[in-house]
């Protein structure tokens, strides 16, 4: 399921230079722009596109990958082609679907194919921003009629060093990681497992 | 088509290091003759594993010794019989009608595991009331605890990283796996680099950073105290070019190369290494440089030891008739002497040949994930990269993340600062009962990474300080002619 290559591009480099990609996309137009990229950035001879259904036809290799990645909507009917693409002992796959449906056919499969040590999993990447936050400090008035001062005293050497209070602005000021408002919450799940 | 052949795989050698495997729990053991070994509550040596196929699953038969597992076929009874839920189950404890004594008894028998679930089913009360889920549930539960079955397994990043996290996340930094993948990736790890790699977690990240670049390229080692620890390195039995590029340096050393005083102490050595040195040397300093002086201490101090024992040992032997004896344990001894010394002198050219390349600021990469503060380490080993690179900075907590990032901003000569963490979470995929089994989240540490730009030293980030704003725009296309492979 090479798509837009992104993925191939990451696998690229982390076989360069011993290893190789074999990757299998149906549509004829992106099989043709994705060999026309890897040629423009020079990584031509580290990967092999093949223009083919990866369901229907596999990937146009046996017993050779270390590593099988699935990344197309109905995964469970090329787990057979994967598992013969696959080295004979060792060899990892995984596959990448968005629905708990598409996955629970794929574990299937991996279960009739033989596959052991079937994991799935999701990642979920949360990012933050650095920023330095200032709470206002709520007044709380007085507890008597005189002078002294009351709640947080920011002369108060205790209460030196972060958070740092800025008594003419009653504020106390800190950093934060700050989670985004709006973060990526769901891509697809992940289920892994070995040939063995 | 391509083919491969059907070749079997790497096998099992002594000496190895490999993986216990059990279900998912994981144990690194070296494979050694006649080394009893105990895992999950089992003991066993692993003389029959060796000559076998990483991924061989054996069982271990009374003795202690291992045994392929035989595939046997899987017992389907042709209508199982099943009940629909389990108003009607009473857990007493006493549905089970095989006591703990006739359990043992069937296992001093050498019955297998397989036989001895059977014998459970049989004998339980409620295992025909129960539902089909409930039963999976049960022959699952009693298969793992009776049948110990052991798979040995070829180590792997991914193998000794989720191994750690399990058994000691304590001596990693609690790194967890996700968050060394990500690291891997977002350092853009690959063959061919020059990596810098500051780590205190037992040597897994520099192992993992090797595995990915295999053998290509180099890596300097940052390391506090007198060596690197690289316990977890060695389990992954890579072969030894790996470690012909694989340099180390010490912290302590880093601020003098930085300031321009760093230098070797002269040591009075063998006359062709003197030239060597006066001309690696900037002349001794004030400052104290502790660990090569300590390691030079040391060596002198054996070397002085040993010449006393001689002269001890001499005042012994009075017999005329070892004077031979006498002479060539002289000789012997200034050997061994002249040994260390030369060892020392191999060391002292390592550390320089090393702060060259460090000096030559042009890594393709920084790596950090120690227990110390990591902001003091990225602001003096940044210096050491090349701008337009990656680095990656991994920390338990946040919060030093975010000193970390403000005083990068300060400083300058970085874009894309990102702060991040992954959440991790299991599920559970069978048919009509699927679930999410278990979220790790937050435990997993933190990463700060971004890339390095020359540093254009006029320009103060300090006025952003206040106003921090929104991530700078991240150039979204790259020239494609600067990329090589």
């Amino acid at each position: 399921g090479t798509g837009s290559g992104s993925l191939s591009h990451a696998l690229i480099r982390t076989v360069a230079p011993t290893g190789h990609l074999y990757t299998v996309e149906f549509h004829q137009q992106r099989a043709e722009k994705a060999r026309e990229e890897f040629r423009e950035h020079g990584v031509d001879h580290l990967v092999t596109v093949t223009n083919q259904d990866v369901c229907k036809n596999g990937f146009g290799v046996s017993n050779i990958a270390d590593a099988v990645f699935l990344d197309i909507p109905s995964p469970w009917e090329a787990i057979g082609h994967a598992k013969s693409a696959l080295k004979a002992e060792g060899g990892r796959i995984c596959s990448f679907s968005p629905c708990i449906e598409q996955v629970q056919r794929t574990c299937l499969a991996m279960e009739e194919y033989g596959f052991t040590e079937i994991n799935t999993l999701e990642i979920l990447l949360r990012v933050y921003n650095v920023r330095t936050i200032s709470l206002q400090i709520p007044d709380l008035g007085k507890a008597a009629e005189d002078n002294s001062s009351t709640g947080f005293d920011s002369s108060n050497p205790s209460n030196q060093g972060s958070p740092c209070a800025n008594l003419q602005q009653g504020t106390v000021q800190f950093k934060s990681g700050v989670p985004l408002r709006e973060m990526v919450g769901h891509t697809g799940y992940l289920t892994f497992a070995t040939k063995s | 088509a391509m083919e491969g052949g059907r070749s079997p795989g790497p096998r099992i050698c002594e000496g190895d290091c490999a993986v216990l495997k059990r279900d998912d729990v994981f144990k690194a053991v070296p494979v050694l003759r006649r080394r009893k070994i105990i895992f999950e509550k089992q003991w066993f040596y692993l003389d029959n594993a060796i000559g076998h196929i990483y991924g061989t699953t054996f069982e271990v038969t009374s003795g202690g010794n291992l045994q392929p597992k035989q595939e046997v076929e899987e017992t389907t009874t042709e209508t199982k019989e099943a009940g629909t839920d389990n108003r009607n189950i009473v857990d007493d404890g006493k549905s089970q009608k095989l006591t703990h004594d006739d359990i043992k008894a069937l296992k001093d028998k050498g019955i297998k595991g397989q036989e001895i679930v059977q014998q459970l089913i049989e004998n339980s009360t409620t295992f025909r009331d129960k539902t089909e889920f409930a039963q999976d549930k049960y022959i699952k539960k009693k298969k793992k605890k009776y049948e110990a079955v052991i798979t040995i397994v070829k180590p792997s990043t991914r193998i000794l990283s989720t191994m750690y996290y399990a058994r000691e996340p304590g001596k990693i930094n609690h790194l967890r796996y996700d968050t060394l993948a990500q690291m891997l990736t977002l350092g853009n790890i690959r063959a061919g680099n020059k990596m810098i790699v500051m780590e205190t977690c037992a040597g897994l990240v520099l192992g993992a950073v090797m595995e990915r670049m295999g053998g290509y390229g180099s890596i300097i080692q940052m390391y506090p105290g007198g060596g690197p620890v690289r316990a977890a390195t060695s389990c992954f039995g890579f072969p030894k070019l790996f470690f012909d590029n694989l340099h180390e340096f010490p912290l302590s050393k880093v601020d003098s190369l930085l300031s321009g005083a760093f230098s070797t102490e002269t040591l009075p050595s063998e006359p062709e290494d003197n030239a060597l040195l006066e001309e690696e040397s900037n002349g001794l300093t004030d400052e104290k440089q502790t660990s090569l002086q300590e390691a030079e201490d040391e060596s002198a101090t054996e070397a002085a030891m040993e010449i006393s024992q001689t002269e001890e040992q001499e005042t012994m032997d009075i017999n005329a008739e070892d004077v031979e004896f006498k002479e060539n344990k002289e000789k012997e001894n200034k050997e061994n002497v002249r040994e260390k010394q030369r060892k020392q002198w191999e060391r002292r050219k390592k550390l320089i040949e090393t702060a060259a390349l460090l000096r030559e600021k042009n890594a393709d990469g920084l790596i950090v994930a120690s227990k110390f503060h990591p902001t003091p380490l990225l602001l003096s080993l940044l210096e050491f990269v090349a701008p337009s690179r990656p680095f990656v900075v991994y920390c338990q907590y946040k919060e030093p993340l975010l000193e970390c990032y403000t005083k990068l901003r300060e400083r300058g000569g970085v874009i894309n600062l990102k702060l991040s963490e992954t959440w991790l979470r299991n599920y559970q995929v069978l048919p009509d009962r699927s679930h999410p089994k278990l979220t790790m989240s937050g435990g997993g540490g933190y990463l700060l990474c971004g890339t390095t730009v020359v540093l254009d030293k006029g320009k103060s980030d300090s006025s952003s300080l206040e106003a921090l704003k929104v991530e700078e725009p991240s150039s979204k296309r790259c020239k494609v002619q600067d990329l090589h492979c």
